[in-house]
């Protein structure tokens, strides 16, 4: 069993004051064995906060975070799969399934975890999946005109993924869960 | 050797040692011993096949029950449909799972650290690395069923000798079992000693200080000079080297096989086994006993935290004499 | 030196004491066998000689309790024994006479003590005679301490004989409770003469050490307060009359810091809650008349303390207190003691207030006037000390704490009335003053509060302008990790800044806007886009409104360009100023369906890509970001548009590298071809109500530089139809592939022949045309999709090609899509059938 933390499009101080204290609660350090961000962290603060929820962080950058802070993409292998990250806005048109999928591809990876459109979206496309944790604050976004704070975190166990997504409705927390699992 | 696992390696000459005792290993005779001794089987041999079968599978039951595997799609009783990884309600498998990291961690660092010196234990290979996982797993479920005691630092040093002989068992019948036997035997062995780790009854009339005390006049009476030299005038407490000692029932303080051949008569003590012991600790003082009449107290000390080599059957040998 | 000193010192003193004690021992052996033998004669004599003892000025206070407590011992068999005797009929009066014949005069009153006591309690005597005889008498002693423990013990063995109110010694012979009073006063007063005495015993140089000893003789005196306060006939009237303004008088005209110090918060702690409520005012106008030395706001915390106390209690405390006038007395006695103490501390001007405002927001938590009126006060008092100084204020500490707390009470909104609040704050030194701006905008954080209108954002900007501003004094803002946190503090300040409506909301942000402006280029760059952001917001609302029409939407979009435009020229956040302009341009795309504006923020968009921004790395993300944005388009005409995509185009096929021109023209492809479901609104089904006609006050709010974008004047538009420029894409995906055999020859002249970019771009197109296979593009047929599909497949067969594992595996997923697709049905595998994938 490995948790893996997808989250992103934080967007502080720009666009929100905080991630909720909800989520702050949810986030205990000793749970999660890997963070895997979309970006937009914008400040040193939210890339320490991230830090201490889990130690082994990796962030793509987001079209609001410093320049050569963090790499475009990045490839890790979790249990079977390899897991792609990219936050999305280099891939035009922005969150079409089609030219994302084709990212996948070229990335070569099992699951691609992708941000921007600060819309929680999971879609299982041709054996191969793509998760959008959405914004992590429900931040302003030009693509989605009522985002709400949502992240996801995927168990992975050997060759399935346990696909949780938390979304927060004003102070009602709610959680879906799909799964995922690697075929031949 | 009939030991498949400990070819070759530093620990192999351990290894090999273990099994040149009284009661020979050879046909796994040792380890059925032992469980007759500790209680595990019963007398009646017709019985055997029906009790084995049916511990085992009560060990399998107690880890489907205790191993939480949250991710799992769970049995659906008792757990909340909307359970999840962060989940902070007393009913979430999750937060049950994380609940019980910490413990597992604290066996982890414990069994890791299990005779270093032998293969079998501590090797980097398959095998080995299944004997650890089947030894943490069992220390665990000995822990959730234990909730009074949990798991105590040191009771991998206890358990690891049984499991290594139940594991060695030539009949693979037996050996494939071994972690259910050797947690069972273990339960019963603990059982009889278990006051000594219960830290609550530290100062009670049963627990560790009061078994020290047992010590102190057993050595009062065999050997008054000894005992005045070493308690009154050097004022070495029996606390400060015979607490490991009797909790971890003398693994410490010798090579694996002289353990094996003291634990062979331990158990055959049936009904006064914490007797016997004492008796071989007062052995283990009255064996040394020229070198802790020089003695200070410095010099003493280090002596008895680390006992010399010695021939284990003289030690046997003299706590057979003593008065029981 | 010292501590040598006190070493010899405390031996002597060990000495002394031990053949003093040594000396009390064996009378007291001889006085114990008289007493045996039933020798009154021999026992006097002993108990004389053993008292005797006592006469010594050798011991310090402390040793000399001590040599008091053994002898005190002592004395208790001989009592014992008295008091037998009386049983075999002999009277006290007797008693009483024959201990007068003891030699020393000491001896002789503590005798005469013991037995006035004995001679009370067996009702043989008036307790007030005898009282008032004993605390004569005690007056022949005026050596400080031998006098003090000799009233001490008076005061202890004559506890529970006073003629209190319901005792059995109360009569109209043994006197009353106002007998009682009398007896305690008298003591009181003259155990303080004494005790005030006692430091002008000695040398000069050993007053430290004396006003030390003198601490710990504290006690002895204020056990007669303690014991007038247990009085049981100790009623208001009494206390008021004569206890409180006799205590007063004897404590005030002492003169002596020490005294007190210790005796008024004696007042306050031993006398009841009620009984303070009822002589406040005399009690307050005590203060200002102390020594200069004391320290009054100890006084005043505790006395206020226990009204807080007793005011949380019970509930009609607080009406009493308002009958009384409770606030008006204290402030009115805090700026007295502040004017009368001109060489009170700032430090204890502050501490004092610091009581006041806790009792005030404890009791009266709805009375912020009250918080006013006392930080009007403290602030008064602190520059007028200040003025005459010449220096600073000092006091940070307590100011700190005193500004807290309304903080810690009261919603931070609350608090920003407190109009008096900034220039208690301006006493702070610069960089306390910054800590304390940071401490309220935390508060502001962590509570959530909202800061509703322009009113209130002043106020704001007020209360927290060490972070808005430069301020004197402070070095100028570095570019470093704190200031940059307090900076992202600042920003994340600007989301709590909400109106309920959004008029009110771009009323607030124009004036947030107003002060942040003053704070300097290196502050804007924080804060401006958290403004911009939240600007934005505004215009979301209007539109879900329904309000996208020009006369509202462009106001706010004015604001974000001169906002925008204001941080681009801050320089070093040009990346920053270039997303805002995107973000900008989408909402009035998407939201107000402002054609004019919108293409004005592309514009500017494209000008800081050409101008300021600093690398390679970041002209790929900027250019990325432009040609995602645009793609989302939808509001502009076809020549607008055009343009637009032509820079676009162009730009991308500047960039440095081929691969990233390659990449840039394949993403500028998309720009030509926009999907049916990219807008989830049907173009004009609703909302795009035609624009009213220009209102002039429309733009007046905005600066002057705010003037419309491109002089143009602009009206809300109907969103354009998808772009499906086929023709357009070709030429896109022609130029790609041109790009890419361009680099191809580039590795080849460059002899690298390892270098598998070119055919990883050839991939890239490739899985382009696949693309657009799916989507249905006219141009790209089955047959064109299998030329390059066999050009890729002829590359690839190459033997650096086939080392390549990520190439290989980006290639073999390509196929292995198309072969999916194939699988899947529809009239898309059907298309893909005519496609022969390679093995």
């Amino acid at each position: 069993m490995v948790l893996v933390l997808c989250i992103g499009d934080l967007h502080i101080p720009h666009r929100q004051t905080d991630l909720p204290s909800k989520f702050k609660s949810l986030l205990v350090p000793g749970k999660i064995h890997h963070i895997l961000s979309t970006g937009n962290l914008c400040t040193s603060e939210v890339y320490d906060y991230l830090k201490t929820v889990c130690s082994d962080l990796h962030v793509a950058r987001g079209d609001f975070d410093e320049p050569n802070k963090y790499p475009d993409e990045e490839v890790l292998q979790v249990g079977a799969f390899r897991i792609g990250l990219c936050h999305g806005h280099q891939v035009v048109p922005w969150g079409n399934t089609s030219a994302l999928a084709l990212l996948q591809r070229r990335l070569n990876v099992d699951i691609l975890v992708t941000g921007h459109t600060h819309q929680y979206w999971a879609e299982k496309f041709e054996n191969r999946f793509i998760i959008n944790p959405g914004s992590a604050t429900g931040a302003y976004s030009t693509m989605t005109t009522k985002p709400v704070p949502s992240f996801v975190l995927m168990d992975v166990d050997g060759d399935k993924a346990t696909v949780y997504y938390y979304e927060l409705h004003g102070e009602e927390l709610k959680v879906d869960k799909s799964e995922f699992s690697k075929s031949a | 050797m009939d030991n498949g696992h400990n070819r070759g390696g530093p620990a192999s000459v351990s290894d090999r040692a273990a099994n040149s005792t009284a009661v020979t290993n050879k046909k796994g005779l040792r380890a059925l011993t032992w469980k007759v001794l500790l209680g595990y089987l019963p007398l009646d041999t017709k019985q055997w096949d029906r009790v084995l079968a049916q511990k085992r599978a009560a060990y399998q039951d107690f880890c489907k029950e205790l191993i939480i595997n949250p991710g799992a799609s769970s049995n659906g009783l008792g757990t909340p449909m909307d359970d999840h990884p962060l989940s902070q309600h007393t009913d979430s498998r999750w937060n049950a799972y994380f609940q019980d990291t910490e413990l597992k961690e604290q066996i982890d660092r414990d069994v890791m650290r299990t005779h270093p010196d032998m293969h079998f234990f501590s090797g980097d290979d398959t095998p080995a690395m299944q004997h650890r996982e089947e030894m943490k797993r069992a220390l665990f479920i000995f822990a959730k069923l234990n909730p009074g005691l949990r798991y105590v630092q040191g009771m991998n040093e206890l358990f690891a000798p049984l499991y290594y002989h139940f594991r060695s068992d030539p009949l693979t019948e037996h050996s494939t079992h071994a972690e259910a036997d050797a947690f069972f035997c273990f339960m019963d062995l603990i059982a009889e000693f278990r006051d000594n780790f219960c830290q609550q009854l530290d100062n009670s009339n049963v627990g560790i200080k009061a078994t020290l005390t047992r010590l102190d006049c057993l050595l009062e009476q065999a050997d008054p000079e000894l005992w005045h030299h070493l308690q009154v005038e050097n004022k070495v407490n029996p606390q400060f080297y015979a607490f490991r000692w009797i909790t971890l029932l003398l693994t410490q303080e010798f090579p694996f096989p002289d353990v094996v051949r003291l634990w062979d008569t331990l158990f055959s003590d049936i009904g006064g086994r914490t007797g016997c012991l004492l008796r071989m600790c007062i052995a283990m003082l009255v064996n040394v006993r020229s070198e802790i009449l020089q003695g200070d107290f410095a010099q003493n000390l280090k002596l008895l935290q680390s006992y010399p080599p010695v021939d284990v059957h003289a030690i046997l040998d003299r706590a057979a004499n003593l008065p029981h | 030196m010292v501590a040598q000193q006190e070493t010899v010192l405390s031996d002597e003193q060990a000495k002394w004491l031990q053949e003093a004690g040594t000396s009390v021992k064996r009378n007291a052996f001889y006085m114990k066998r008289a007493l045996d033998d039933d020798n009154l004669r021999e026992a006097l004599r002993y108990s004389a000689a053993m008292l005797g003892e006592l006469r010594t000025s050798l011991l310090t206070p402390q040793r000399y309790f001590e040599l008091y407590m053994q002898a005190f011992n002592e004395l208790q068999h001989l009592e014992g024994f008295f008091r037998d005797e009386t049983k075999k009929g002999r009277s006290y009066a007797d008693l009483y006479e024959l201990v007068q014949h003891a030699g020393n005069v000491l001896p002789r009153l503590y005798l005469l003590c013991m037995v006035g006591a004995c001679f009370i309690r067996g009702g043989e005597g008036a307790a007030r005679d005898i009282l008032k005889d004993l605390v004569e008498m005690c007056k022949g002693v005026q050596h400080p301490t031998r006098g003090l423990f000799l009233r001490s013990y008076l005061c202890q063995v004559s506890k529970g004989l006073l003629p209190d109110t319901g005792s059995e010694f109360e009569s109209e012979e043994g006197g009353r409770i106002q007998d009682a009073v009398d007896f305690l006063l008298l003591n009181f007063t003259e155990m303080n003469k004494l005790w005030v005495r006692m430091q002008h015993q000695g040398a000069q140089r050993d007053r430290d050490r004396r006003e030390k000893e003198r601490q710990q003789l504290a006690d002895l005196v204020g056990k007669n307060l303690t014991y007038l306060s247990q009085l049981e006939g100790l009623n208001f009237e009494l206390y008021q009359g004569q206890v409180h303004p006799r205590v007063l008088e004897q404590v005030v005209g002492c003169r002596d810091d020490l005294a007190q110090q210790y005796l008024m918060q004696c007042v306050v702690q031993v006398f009841p809650d009620d009984f303070h409520l009822g002589t406040l005012s005399p009690l307050l106008a005590a203060l200002p008349q102390l020594q200069p030395g004391v320290k009054i706001h100890v006084i005043l915390s505790s006395l206020l303390d226990r009204l807080a106390r007793y005011a949380s209690v019970q509930s009609t405390v607080v009406e009493a207190f308002d009958e009384a006038g409770v606030f008006q007395k204290l402030l009115e006695a805090a700026k007295s003691v502040v004017t009368q103490q001109s060489g009170m501390q700032s430090a204890d001007v502050t501490a004092m207030y610091i009581a006041l405002v806790q009792f005030t927001s404890a009791v009266y938590p709805d009375r912020l006037d009250y918080i006013n009126q006392a930080l009007t006060a403290c602030h008064t008092a602190l520059a007028e000390r200040s003025a005459q100084e010449g220096e600073g204020v000092g006091a940070e500490k307590q100011l700190v704490q005193l500004l807290s707390i309304p903080l810690d009470s009261y919603d931070v909104v609350t608090v920003l009335a407190l109009d008096k609040y900034p220039s208690v704050m301006a006493l702070l030194s610069p960089p306390t003053r910054k800590e304390m701006a940071v401490k309220i905008v935390d508060a502001i954080l962590k509570t959530g509060t909202l800061v509703d209108t322009v009113q209130r954002v002043g106020m704001l900007f007020d209360f927290i302008a060490p972070l808005a501003t430069d301020v004197e004094g402070v070095e100028a803002p570095e570019d470093d990790e704190d200031f940059e946190e307090e900076q992202n503090l600042m920003a994340r300040l600007m989301h709590q800044l909400k109106a309920p409506t959004l008029d009110g909301q771009f009323e607030v942000l124009k004036a947030a806007r107003d002060r942040i402006t003053q704070g300097g280029p290196n502050r804007l760059k924080h804060t401006i886009p958290a403004i911009a952001f939240a600007a934005l917001a505004v215009v979301r609302g209007l539109s879900a409104e329904g309000q996208q029409g020009q006369s509202k939407t462009e106001p706010v979009l004015q604001f974000i360009h001169s906002l925008t435009a204001q941080l681009a020229e801050a320089g070093g956040a040009a990346e920053m100023a270039l997303q805002l302009f995107l973000a900008a341009a989408q909402a009035a795309s998407d939201e107000a369906h402002l054609d004019v504006i919108a293409y004005e923020f592309f514009e500017q968009a494209f000008i800081i890509y050409e101008e300021a921004i600093p690398d390679s790395s970041s002209e790929r993300t900027a250019l990325a970001s432009i040609v995602g944005a645009l793609q989302r388009i939808r509001v502009f005409s076809p020549d607008s548009r055009a343009s637009l995509v032509h820079k676009a185009t162009g730009y991308s096929a500047k960039l440095l590298r081929k691969a990233d021109q390659c990449r840039a023209v394949l993403a500028c492809s998309h720009l030509l071809w926009q999907e049916e479901e990219a807008q989830a609104d049907p173009p004009s089904a609703n909302g795009d109500t035609p624009a009213p006609a220009p209102e002039p006050s429309a733009t007046d709010d905005a600066s002057p530089d705010d003037s419309s974008p491109a002089g143009r004047t602009s009206e809300a538009v109907q969103l354009q139809a998808p772009v499906r420029d086929a023709e357009g894409v070709m030429s896109c995906l022609k130029r790609a592939l041109k790009i890419a055999h361009a680099a191809q020859q580039q590795t080849a002249v460059a002899r690298r022949a390892n270098d598998t970019e070119p055919v990883s771009l050839f991939v890239e197109i490739l899985n382009h045309y696949i693309f657009y296979f799916e989507a249905g593009l006219p141009t790209i047929t089955a047959s064109v999709l299998q030329n390059l599909l066999d050009l890729v497949q002829n590359d690839m067969a190459g033997d650096s090609c086939q080392k390549d594992s990520a190439l290989v595996a980006f290639y073999k997923n390509t196929l292995g899509h198309i072969e999916l697709q194939r699988a899947r049905g529809g009239p898309a595998a059907e298309r893909y059938k005519q496609i022969k994938v390679p093995a």
